[in-house]
């Protein structure tokens, strides 16, 4: 698997070192306190009463837009109430006396039967209504704001005067006026839209009294959007977008908008209905402030405000500004301290990166000091560090360094007299080794010839054992062949001799094969198995049963072990062994018996007979080859019996023995290798 | 063991430093209940202020017990110039009647003097009026007052920042619709912020010590807490009516009463507007009438209580008829009924239809149509609110 690039090793050494540390370390606390008090000076500390220049701004905003809404709403409240007052100055003024002459005058002209245009043409044209006009006009002039004045009947509001020549006569049209409503002194406030450019106009009606008789009412007109649009639209703190709006309890903009109207309104004929949140609320009576969208469907903040002008005619103010150019320099404001933090950030880091350098570069020297005097040069020496802990540090190296090029010194003399020791040693080593070398070379060369010779003998010992065996064989046969032969013309010396003479030959065919065997079990390959003993004793009873029988021989044997070790040798071992002790029988019918003990981790069986014995001299004499003795007339044998035993035992790495005096039988003893240990 | 210390300290540093930053987080969004609201809106209602238990009223059919409310401004400048109204005074020993007055913190107590019989008529909000006509039959002749019901947070909090803040309010009043109305009007509901019932007399303690963040309470409330607190500001209004109400048993055995009253009504108003003196000296009448029944001499002073007044004083009509026929106001107080209902405050079988009957405009068009008989052109105020020492 391929290891990620963060375990390269340089990036490694680079994470690890300390200059990178340092740095990262104080870049982080820089980092960290830095956005820290930023944040704390942006956004306020929790639980104080520090708000924080970002809320602090946004709150101002807030603030500013909920001052200019009530400002304009003490504005058009103010406007409001000095046009009341200005209508009950003006209807104070009015001559009532005129108005009533006037008022007989128009009843006596109706009642001349005159169409209602000729009658107020009539009326018109009269010096009391263009003296009492006159004065309405002067009046007008005088206040600059009223577009009309005009003087109603209170009962069936017929215009009965006007400053505009085509009002009288007229049926004057009202809203938001209670019919009922049976004031005295109190003003009514009511709007209509101008028949011309649809603009708003406001009519304050105040009553002209007799007493307690209301006799006609005063109404003034004026066009507000004139009015309206500067005193809400204009001064400071709106910007570029902002925007003040009027609109009355249907939800109908009083004043005209700025800008084009998105998707989402509806609108009338003649009238833009707003369907934003501000404006609705302001309507109900509520005053708030809140963050929405308008009637583009852009976002703004809103203050709205309920203007109740009277008890009949309530609006809604709603001055509004984008939210974007509001919170702008909020939004710069932050924009700039990010900018100044980054700027701070990377001046923090430059400036840490070349403190880091400095506070490092005496540990980085005297690191790469330390690299050389690892690499075996103390020469090497810093250049003390003016800082008193590395100073210090400094010449503690130095000085280290410096003991260390003595030791050092000291240490490679003394290496140099034991390695001139050791080449000394080394060589008598390496003579020594070359005469083992050559001696096991001249061994292996003497082994290798043994083998030659070995093998050289024992193709020899085959072919002699052949080669001797064939003319005894032959002469065997001849010594038969003349038997038959000559028969019965042989003498009884002759038959003798001829019977000496095929004797000699069967023990000289004998002996042949003794020896050949005597010679193979000293070259045989012995097998390295597990040999019962009591296997092999049953072997030898069975094939020696019919000797047995003969001579009435009893063989014992108690529980024999299992031995490593070739069967067949073995076997041959114990039937050579028990067949001597059966072969060499006093008196008595031979009686043997096999035991065995484990002893010092080795197993040793021993073979008892009650046979003649033998004198303890020969004990020794009696394992080499054709060491007879007893002739053999008295006993028949080759006399290689035993030295065939003792090989196998031998190639065995057993040993074997005999105790015995002549007439008290013998004791063979095998040694042979114990068990495993467990 | 150095290592066993290292890692606690290290807890330590953590578990500080997670908390502290958790913190706001946790006291900004703490999940209020709405049903802790309204266990504490329960709690609240039971508690009867003891200042009652001193009342003792007349019950007779020569007096009559009227129940205002000295803290609900301009209402208690109203009121006050009513109470030394001479004309009301000889009108009264004309009829045969003694007029009696009694100060409550609100409408709800109004209310429930008048349901026990107590009081034949008072002084309240629009949601008391609403609330009484709901269950009694009650007329509603006349507006006393257009006003503004105020919330008022501190300087850093606005009404689109007010969830998860604790508000004081006074349960089933104006000042408690016009909270549910602030909440609705930025998607919020009573669930979202704390909501802690109080008196208003209570709202300056709870503020100073922290209990709450904002409060919602009706004039002079906000208007003297602005005045003492620089750090308050007010993020919402909503205009509301107080009105004049009377028992319709009352009304029906003694209407001559009950229009001389208005009357008494009509000229305190028109002479209050007519001239700031007259303002100033009602408003000195009305914190002398709300020092009495709070006990507390009042922060506020004539001049700034003028202030206050002024603006309210100019909504309020001198025709204060009541919005019989006028579909918009109608609206706002259907709004308020319904409002009463979700709250429990009426109950759930009341029609609106037996509500909006007890609002009738027609006595005060009668006197209106009769000013010389009800001299409501004429002006006569003693200095002290008792005839005995004019």
């Amino acid at each position: 698997m391929k290891k990620p690039v963060l375990y390269n090793t340089t990036f490694r050494k680079l994470l690890n070192s300390l200059k990178f540390k340092i740095l990262f370390s104080f870049g982080l606390l820089f980092i960290l306190t830095l956005a820290a008090l930023k944040t704390v000076e942006l956004y306020g500390l929790p639980f104080s009463d520090f708000m924080g220049d970002y809320k602090y701004k946004r709150y101002e905003a807030f603030r500013y837009i909920n001052l200019i809404a009530d400002l304009k709403k003490d504005q058009l409240l103010q406007w409001v109430e000095e046009r009341r007052g200005d209508t009950a100055v003006i209807a104070s003024r009015v001559d009532i006396e005129r108005i009533r002459s006037l008022y007989r005058m128009i009843y006596e002209k109706r009642s001349m039967g005159l169409t209602n245009d000729e009658l107020w043409d009539m009326v018109k044209k009269t010096g009391l209504y263009q003296s009492i006009v006159t004065g309405l006009n002067e009046v007008i002039s005088k206040y600059r704001i009223y577009d009309a004045i005009q003087i109603v009947d209170p009962a069936s509001w017929t215009v009965v005067l006007s400053s505009i020549d085509t009002n009288p006569g007229q049926i004057f049209s009202r809203q938001h006026v209670q019919p009922s409503s049976p004031e005295l002194d109190y003003t009514h406030i009511f709007t209509g839209r101008d028949p011309v450019d649809n603009t708003l106009n406001m009519f304050f009606s105040y009553p002209i009294l007799m007493g307690e008789q209301i006799v006609a009412r005063l109404i003034v007109n004026v066009n507000t959007d004139n009015i309206f649009k500067p005193m809400l639209n204009t001064g400071e703190g709106l910007g570029k977008s902002g925007e003040a709006l009027l609109v009355d309890r249907e939800m109908k903009s009083l004043t005209t908008l700025k800008y084009k109207p998105a998707g989402g309104f509806r609108t009338a004929s003649d009238n833009i209905f707003l369907t934003s949140k501000p404006a609705l609320l302001a309507t109900q009576g509520e005053e708030g402030i809140t963050i929405t969208k308008d009637y583009r469907k852009m976002p703004v903040l809103a203050a709205f405000r309920h203007i109740p002008i009277s008890n009949e005619l309530k609006l809604g103010l709603v001055v509004k500004r984008d939210e974007k150019e509001i919170f702008a320099p909020i939004t710069k404001s932050v924009q700039y301290t990010l900018v100044i933090c980054s700027i701070s950030i990377v001046i923090a880091i430059f400036i840490t990166y070349i403190i880091a350098g400095k506070l490092s570069f005496p540990i980085q020297e005297l690191s790469n000091a330390a690299l050389l005097v690892s690499q075996g040069d103390f020469r090497v020496r810093v250049t003390p560090s003016k800082s008193y802990e590395l100073k210090i540090l400094d010449e503690t190296f130095n000085s280290m360094v410096q003991q260390l090029g003595y030791w050092h010194q000291e240490l490679e003399e003394q290496v140099k007299m034991r390695t001139e020791e050791i080449n000394i040693t080394n060589k008598t080593l390496k003579k020594e080794i070359l005469e083992r070398k050559n001696a096991e070379n001249a061994a292996r060369k003497r082994a290798e010839e043994l083998r030659l010779a070995n093998t050289e003998l024992a193709e020899f010992n085959y072919v002699a054992s052949h080669d001797l065996k064939e003319p005894l064989r032959t002469l065997t046969n001849y010594c038969e062949l003349l038997k038959i032969d000559v028969g019965e013309n042989l003498s009884t010396r002759a038959k003798k001799d001829i019977s000496f003479i095929s004797d000699a030959s069967g023990r000289m065919s004998m002996l042949v094969s003794d020896l050949r065997h005597l010679s193979e079990v000293g070259r045989a390959e012995m097998k390295h198995e597990n040999v019962d003993l009591n296997i092999c004793i049953k072997k030898v009873t069975r094939d020696l049963e019919l000797l047995i029988r003969e001579t009435g021989a009893e063989i014992r044997a108690s529980h024999l072990p299992v031995v490593k070790g070739d069967f067949i040798h073995l076997n041959r071992v114990f039937q050579n062994l028990i067949e001597n002790a059966v072969k060499f029988r006093g008196e008595e019918p031979p009686r043997i018996t096999v035991d065995s003990r484990l002893a010092n981790g080795s197993f040793e069986i021993d073979i008892r007979d009650n046979g003649i014995g033998i004198d303890p001299r020969f004990c020794k004499q009696i394992f080499l080859p054709f060491k007879r003795l007893h002739s053999t007339q008295q006993f028949k044998g080759t006399g290689i019996g035993l030295a065939i035993c003792m090989k196998i035992i031998n190639r065995h790495d057993g040993s074997i023995s005999v105790e015995s005096e002549p007439g008290k039988g013998s004791l063979f003893k095998i040694n042979l290798e114990g068990p495993p240990p467990a | 063991m150095n290592s066993a210390r290292t890692k606690a300290l290290r807890l330590l540093f953590l578990t500080i430093t997670v908390s502290f930053l958790a913190a706001p987080f946790f006291f900004t969004f703490y999940p209020f209940k709405l049903s802790d609201n309204y266990a504490r809106q329960r709690r609240f209602r039971k508690n009867i202020p003891s200042m009652y238990s001193r009342y003792s009223f007349t019950r007779s059919p020569e007096v009559i017990n009227l129940g205002i409310q000295p803290l609900y401004n301009p209402t208690g400048i109203i009121i006050e110039a009513i109470r030394r109204d001479q004309i009301l005074t000889e009108s009264m020993q004309k009829s045969g009647f003694d007029l009696e007055f009694f100060s409550f913190l609100n409408g709800v107590d109004v209310n429930r003097f008048i349901k026990s019989g107590e009081l034949q008529g008072g002084i309240g909000g629009e949601t008391s009026a609403i609330s009484l006509a709901s269950v009694k039959d009650i007329i509603v002749p006349a507006i006393i007052q257009s006003g503004f019901t105020s919330i008022v947070a501190r300087r850093d909090i606005f009404i689109n920042e007010i969830q998860g803040r604790r508000i004081g309010y006074v349960p089933g009043t104006i000042s408690h619709f016009a909270l549910r109305k602030a909440l609705l009007s930025e998607g919020l509901d009573e669930d979202d912020v704390g909501l802690v019932a109080m008196n208003v007399t209570e709202i300056p303690e709870a503020l100073e010590s922290g209990v709450i963040d904002a409060f919602s309470a009706w004039e002079p409330t906000p208007g003297v807490l602005l005045k003492i607190y620089s750090d308050l500001e007010t993020i919402y209004k909503r205009l509301n009516s107080g009105f004049f109400y009377f028992s319709e048993e009352f009304y029906l055995k003694h209407p001559e009463a009950v229009k001389n009253i208005l009357a008494a009504e009509l000229r305190a108003v028109r002479w209050i507007k007519s001239d700031k003196k007259n303002l100033f000296r009602a408003s000195e009448w009305a914190i002398l009438a709300g020092d009495k029944m709070t006990e507390v001499l009042s922060e506020l002073s004539p001049s700034q209580a003028v202030e206050l007044a002024s603006k309210d004083l100019f909504m309020t009509s001198s025709v204060p008829v009541v919005p019989g026929m006028d579909k918009s106001e109608l609206r706002r107080l259907k709004e308020s009924f319904l409002f009463l209902k979700s709250i429990g405050e009426i109950p759930a079988d009341a029609l609106w239809a037996k509500v909006s009957r007890s609002f009738s405009g027609n006595i005060l068009y009668y006197i209106l149509s009769n000013p010389g008989k009800y001299r409501i052109n004429e002006f006569n105020y003693r200095k002290t609110e008792n005839p005995e020492n004019s």
